[in-house]
């Protein structure tokens, strides 16, 4: 047998060659921890960074395609999605306008009075030449709304009364601080009786007191029911100032309602219809169960 | 005539290498004589011949010995490229040169494989019986079986 003549870098090659197919073939039965194979590893360490960068220019020419070339439908989509906001903004308005709701007439239910289908409205619009004279509110004669009805704020203080026009939608409230008409009242202490009378400013007067009783700052002054409009016992105000006249005596009273938030009010039912029974308390949780 | 003879040297061999192996735990002795046929070749053969047959002896080694395939295959290869190199230099009529070519080389094989095990199969240390005992143990039987001046002739190694 004679040998071939082969270079020595070749021969060195095709034995590299060889050997490393052995050690090939080696890894295929080292288990690492990983409980792969070390072939299986480095293959896998061979092949990930093509693998990803393969994933990545895939997903990169999928997003252009989405984002460029399939836009045809993203008008209409941001239309809808539009309309969608925009709903949704109302939606929140009107949530938050029945948060509101139900805040003051819970504040209501804490004064303890109980009203005959006491109707909860707000005001939308205030006279601008005479403020503290008139004011509309957002609902009329649909809702149940009356001539000569009472309006109280929250606290169950007397604000005035529905007047004309009524429409259907909206009512006309004539507060007590307008020159127009008065309230029946006397005072809490001694119920020594008179008229409040407004003066399109925050205060009103109190009329026909005789000269002779005391009346003093602070006092507070309640509606008397005897003008046949309001109901007795209504918190009105406050007694500010005092000028002794001619027989009688001039008493500068401060509605309650002034210094109080007008936005929302209660209309109820005139004389007849209400009752200041106190509310009888909540049976507890535990008696409501049972 | 010559083909022949080596053809049943071979089968004597294989016969032989069958035998130790099944006998081994017996006998307590630990032979390569495949390896004999691969030096055999590597010193005779071309190049491809040699690696060829070097992959094939060392791969069976693997079967044989129940052990990680492709490191008997990775050794005897590494080795067989080296006695291929060199079997030009070595005077082949000198049978302590001969035990000496098949003890080191088998020796070496066997600590690459050795090295192989100690890495790859934990709990396998140093093994005497690999890289000392066998390769001294083949290179008698070598001497014992081929250094006859006649069978010499016949193979060729002169």
């Amino acid at each position: 047998m004679h040998k071939m003549d082969i270079s020595t870098e070749r021969k060195v090659v095709i034995v590299v060659i060889a050997l490393f197919l052995h050690l090939v073939l080696v890894s295929t039965h080292v288990v690492l921890e990983n409980k792969r194979t070390l072939f299986q590893t480095a293959i896998g360490v061979v092949i990930s960074p093509f693998q990803i960068a393969f994933q990545k220019t895939v997903d990169f020419i999928s997003n252009q395609f989405q984002r460029y070339i399939f836009l045809h439908g993203s008008e209409k989509r941001n239309q809808e999605l539009t309309e969608q906001i925009t709903q949704l903004k109302l939606d929140i308005n009107r949530l938050k306008v029945q948060v509101h709701d139900l805040e003051f007439l819970a504040h209501v239910r804490k004064q303890n009075i109980k009203y005959h289908n006491p109707i909860k409205v707000d005001v939308i619009s205030i006279d601008r030449n005479a403020p503290l004279s008139s004011l509309i509110i957002n609902k009329g004669y649909d809702s149940g709304i009356k001539k000569d009805m009472i309006v109280l704020n929250g606290d169950g203080e007397l604000v005035g009364k529905i007047v004309e026009p009524i429409t259907p939608f909206t009512a006309k409230v004539r507060l007590i601080t307008s020159s127009n008409g008065g309230v029946g009242a006397y005072l809490e202490k001694n119920l020594l009786e008179g008229f409040i009378i407004g003066s399109n400013t925050s205060v009103c007067i109190f009329k026909y007191l005789i000269e002779s009783k005391f009346v003093g700052v602070g006092d507070r002054v309640v509606t008397s029911g005897t003008d046949q409009i309001f109901p007795p016992y209504i918190p009105i105000g406050i007694v500010t100032a005092t000028e002794k006249e001619l027989l009688t005596q001039k008493v500068i009273v401060k509605p309650f309602f002034i210094e109080k938030s007008i936005k929302q009010l209660l209309v109820a039912e005139n004389f007849q219809e209400i009752s200041f029974t106190a509310i009888p308390e909540r049976p507890s949780s535990s008696e409501e169960h049972r | 005539m010559e083909r022949k003879a080596k053809f049943i040297l071979l089968a004597i061999f294989i016969l032989l290498q069958i035998a130790v192996q099944r006998y081994s735990n017996v006998f307590r002795i630990n032979l390569d004589l495949i390896y004999l046929i691969l030096v055999y070749v590597a010193i005779k053969s071309n190049f491809y011949k040699t690696l060829i047959v070097a992959t094939i002896i060392g791969l069976a080694t693997d079967m044989f010995s129940m052990q990680i395939l492709g490191v008997f295959g990775f050794a005897r290869t590494a080795l067989a490229f080296a006695l291929n190199e060199i079997s030009n230099h070595i005077d082949f009529k000198n049978n302590v040169v001969v035990f000496l070519l098949i003890s080191i080389s088998l020796c070496l094989s066997n600590s690459i494989a050795n090295l192989f095990f100690y890495f790859i199969e934990p709990g396998f240390g140093l093994s005497l019986n690999m890289i000392l005992y066998q390769p001294i143990l083949t290179g008698l039987a070598g001497i014992a079986l081929l250094g006859n001046s006649r069978i010499k002739r016949i193979l060729d190694v002169y």
